[in-house]
């Protein structure tokens, strides 16, 4: 498959393309994690962020390619594992105290959304996750959720974002999102 | 339009991205000063960044089940055909030098049974003792083992019968081994032991072939070079092809043997030796005549 095939492919959200590049540069992308004092598990990781934020800036159709993609993702894999070796490198420096508390506090916040983003029902959290994520315009969302018009998706958005505020809200005071 | 409801709207706006510099900077300076819409703001902040981290998520968990390790660097149809037809060629193979043994090792079953037990029991009596296994027990076991493997009943022919050694030996060059089993107590290291079995730990002459031992584990790249054609360089199971190997379809051969795996190239009706190597060097046709022959009945009964 040609790059241009694959970037038109996950331009239309056809996540089987971002199989294709997950598969097929896996090696080389992982070996440069694993080569610059990396785990196997670390490089996965890293590999598939990169890949996601290139499926994010491809699906918001504003990315313009220049290289090839496998050039475009080693840069991000690479951009990407430096960011991961400073933030040790800072959590090896800084008192590990504050940092766990805070980390604690933020994943249990975290938590709570997504449980509720669970509660929401499939339908709901798919249209959510299109919109903000994937930044699916409404038609595009009516299309592949089987809407009849974008009208419908329109109020179906609104109506599931207002359910999650509500569900959220009454499991967290407002004094819980602040510091 | 009441104030609250103009700022909630610029909030929407802000996070749908569809607001404008200047509404956007109104908006920065009221969250400077009006705490309600800052904590509705980082409110609105947190779902959305969760939703998107969901999202993450769910793509991440999508990458997680894809079997990379037999799929990675296989990228088109040839190099997918070629390793469809190592499992199917080590599976015939495997079979085909089963029923190979079965047959030799009825026959001799059939004529030689009484000297064989005597045969082996000398054989056993002159295998140094290990220093913590070999018992009465363990010879006994050895005895039955043996009996019942065809190979091993050629090897205690050899001992006994010069002239059919001489033919076994012109027939094949298999090195004579007696394995004698250590007596297993503990049935759980039986268990880690079978699960440990699988083919890519290693040491294929330790397993007893069956079904689920002949998958191939070897992966194989085609790299078009321009210093290296028709090339190749094979370690760590992988086999990189360095040529034009595209336009013409190409089988690995994989020989199951007793004396470990073996590989062949077969491109445009010749075959070619693989062996492990760090470096990348030249194919080089195979020469004997036997083992081409041997090699074209393998392919055509795949």
């Amino acid at each position: 498959m040609k790059d241009s095939e694959v970037l038109a492919r996950i331009t239309k959200g056809d996540e089987s393309a971002l199989d294709f590049l997950y598969k097929k540069y896996y090696r080389m992308m992982t070996k440069l994690v694993i080569t610059n004092s990396g785990t196997e598990d670390e490089a996965r990781d890293i590999y598939q962020d990169a890949l996601i934020v290139f499926w994010e800036k491809a699906r918001k159709g504003n990315l313009v390619l220049t290289s090839k993609i496998s050039t475009f993702i080693y840069s991000i894999c690479l951009n990407l594992w430096r960011k991961e070796l400073e933030r040790k490198s800072r959590l090896s420096s800084e008192e590990k105290d504050d940092v766990e508390f805070i980390d604690i506090e933020k994943k249990e916040r975290i938590q709570i959304i997504r449980t509720c983003i669970n509660e929401l029902g499939e339908t709901c959290k798919r249209i959510l996750m299109y919109y903000y994520f994937d930044g699916l315009s409404m038609s595009d969302i009516a299309e592949k959720l089987g809407y009849a018009n974008t009208d419908t998706a329109k109020t179906k958005k609104y109506k599931c974002k207002k359910r999650l505020d509500e569900l959220v809200k009454a499991k967290y005071t407002e004094s819980d999102f602040m510091d | 339009m009441t104030d609250k409801q103009k700022y909630q709207n610029l909030l929407d706006g802000f996070f749908e991205g569809t607001l404008s510099s200047s509404e956007e900077s109104t908006l920065m300076k009221r969250l400077a000063t009006d705490t309600d819409l800052k904590s509705e703001f980082e409110f609105q902040k947190d779902i959305i960044n969760t939703i998107k981290e969901t999202r993450k998520l769910e793509l991440k968990s999508r990458l997680d089940n894809i079997n990379i390790k037999w799929y990675h660097n296989i990228s088109d149809g040839w190099k997918i055909a070629a390793t469809a037809t190592i499992v199917t060629v080590s599976t015939l193979t495997a079979y085909y030098f089963i029923d190979m043994q079965k047959e030799l090792g009825n026959r001799i079953d059939l004529t030689q049974n009484e000297i064989l037990i005597d045969a082996l029991e000398t054989e056993v009596a002159d295998i140094p003792q290990k220093p913590n296994a070999l018992t009465n027990e363990s010879i006994e076991k050895a005895k039955i083992t043996e009996n019942i493997d065809p190979v091993k009943e050629t090897v205690a022919q050899e001992t006994v019968n010069e002239e059919t050694k001489e033919q076994v030996v012109a027939n094949s060059d298999r090195t004579v081994e007696v394995i004698v089993p250590d007596v297993i107590e503990d049935f759980e290291e039986v268990d880690n032991m079978a699960l440990e079995n699988d083919i890519s730990s290693g040491d294929i002459n330790k397993m007893t072939p069956s079904r689920e031992d002949l998958h191939s584990s070897v992966e194989i790249n085609t790299v078009l070079h321009k210093k290296y054609n028709f090339h190749y360089n094979f370690s760590h199971g992988t086999l990189t092809l360095y040529g034009n190997f595209e336009d013409v379809p190409y089988e690995i051969l994989e020989i199951n043997s007793t004396s470990g795996k073996n590989f062949y190239l077969n491109y445009k009706d010749n075959f070619y030796n693989i062996i492990n190597t760090n470096n990348i060097i030249p194919l080089q046709p195979v020469t004997n005549e036997t083992l081409i022959n041997e090699l074209k009945i393998v392919k055509e009964n795949k």
